[in-house]
């Protein structure tokens, strides 16, 4: 079996390792699990700790928020925060990036009771859902089109 | 009770939804339609109101602030591309930020279209947790924004090939760019069939274009009051 500094498994390095027993405890418990092949519990634990941990950045976000009324959404300063976290390594990678994956992953799943709130507008089947359409097909042609002509005329040369 | 129920009920729903999708080939066939119009249906049929509904399932909408959040693991694993292409990346980007939202506001008017169809229009190209944040600040519809992103990621997705033969658009970097730029995650599923190059830069273009269209929207009180100053 692989041996892991302690504590490892879980990103639990936070504590720098200073409080020992309770992590020698956690990585025997974790060595058991692995043991009775329960490494699917593991995982899921480790996800749950790990948007634990990014939970706390939206949590610090909203504090600072509050304290300097800062003009942003909570949700992008605390994008901010983890971002700088990781390029002045308070934050090691591996301790987010299996609960970072698993919240892009099912991101879709977080938008779908509000876009259920859609049947309070039915105006969205009538002519002017087709307007809609024909005016975002419209808008995201220009978009995409300038957006790579714009790219494509600033890069120069490497282009074509 | 309901909770539990219509939290289950909602993650049931959407991997069935999902499953299915993967089968057909189709682009209105996404999960992101065909879950809702599932939905819909069942708490019609459970006789479960839709306030209710949305109060059961917070604890889903609740996870979108982390799911944000977590956008800063791509950015920061591509930190060497976008440090070496920052000029351009932000050039783009921006500029792409300023069309989507004027061009969507014009035809708006032109269009007549209704004031809080307006409104929530204006956000539709950036990704829907952010897309939300901004329509809620300048006095949207969030669930008709995230209706508007979606129809944006999926009309973008579809039209992107031909839109890159019109131009004769070639380089994988600025297919990445338009493709995140203007049809944010579904655009950035697309460029994976242009590579890795492709897929990075669409990344951080549709990371970018939330954090710059939040950054117009709130930093430059100036934009909404001009725009909102129209609409009135």
């Amino acid at each position: 079996m692989v041996q892991r500094p302690l504590g490892h498994p879980l990103g639990l390095t936070i504590s720098g390792g200073r409080a020992k027993t309770p992590l020698i405890e956690v990585s025997l418990y974790i060595n058991f699990l692995k043991e009775v092949g329960l490494s699917m519990l593991m995982k899921i634990v480790t996800i749950f700790l790990q948007i634990a941990l990014i939970y706390s950045f939206l949590l610090l976000a909203m504090g600072l928020k509050q304290v300097f009324a800062i003009p942003f959404p909570a949700t992008l300063i605390g994008l901010f925060l983890l971002f700088f976290a990781l390029v002045l390594k308070i934050v090691k990678l591996e301790w987010v990036e299996k609960g970072a994956n698993w919240l892009m992953a099912e991101l879709l799943l977080f938008f779908i009771p509000s876009a259920v709130g859609i049947v309070n507008y039915d105006e969205i089947v009538s002519w002017q859902g087709v307007n809609i359409v024909l005016l975002i097909g419209f808008s995201t042609f220009i978009v995409m089109s300038l957006t790579a002509l714009i790219v494509t005329r600033f890069k120069g040369a490497d282009a074509a | 009770m309901i909770f539990l129920f219509v939290t289950i009920l909602t993650y049931g729903l959407y991997k069935l939804a999902k499953q299915l999708t993967k089968k057909v080939d189709f682009p209105l066939f996404h999960p992101l339609l065909l879950t809702p119009a599932l939905l819909i249906g069942a708490i019609f049929t459970l006789n479960i109101s839709v306030s209710d509904y949305t109060e059961g399932a917070f604890l889903l909408t609740h996870m979108l602030g982390p799911a944000t959040i977590a956008f800063a693991i791509p950015v920061y694993k591509h930190l060497s591309v976008l440090k070496k292409h920052i000029g351009l990346i932000l050039i783009s980007v921006t500029a792409g930020s300023l069309i989507a939202i004027f061009s969507s506001f014009g035809l708006a008017i032109l269009l007549k279209m209704e004031h809080h169809f307006l409104i929530s229009l204006l956000p539709r190209s950036i990704t829907t947790p952010l897309a939300m944040e901004v329509s809620t600040g300048i006095g949207g519809q969030p669930s008709l924004t995230i209706i508007f992103v979606i129809m944006t990621g999926i009309l973008g997705g579809v039209m992107g090939p031909a839109v890159f033969k019109l131009f004769g658009v070639k380089s994988p970097i600025a297919k990445g760019l338009a493709l995140g730029m203007s049809a944010h995650a579904v655009g950035t599923n697309r460029a994976i069939e242009y590579g890795e190059e492709a897929t990075t830069f669409s990344t951080l273009a549709m990371i970018l274009a939330g954090v710059i269209t939040i950054l117009i929207f709130e930093a430059v009180p100036v934009t909404s009051r001009f725009l909102l100053f129209f609409v009135n």
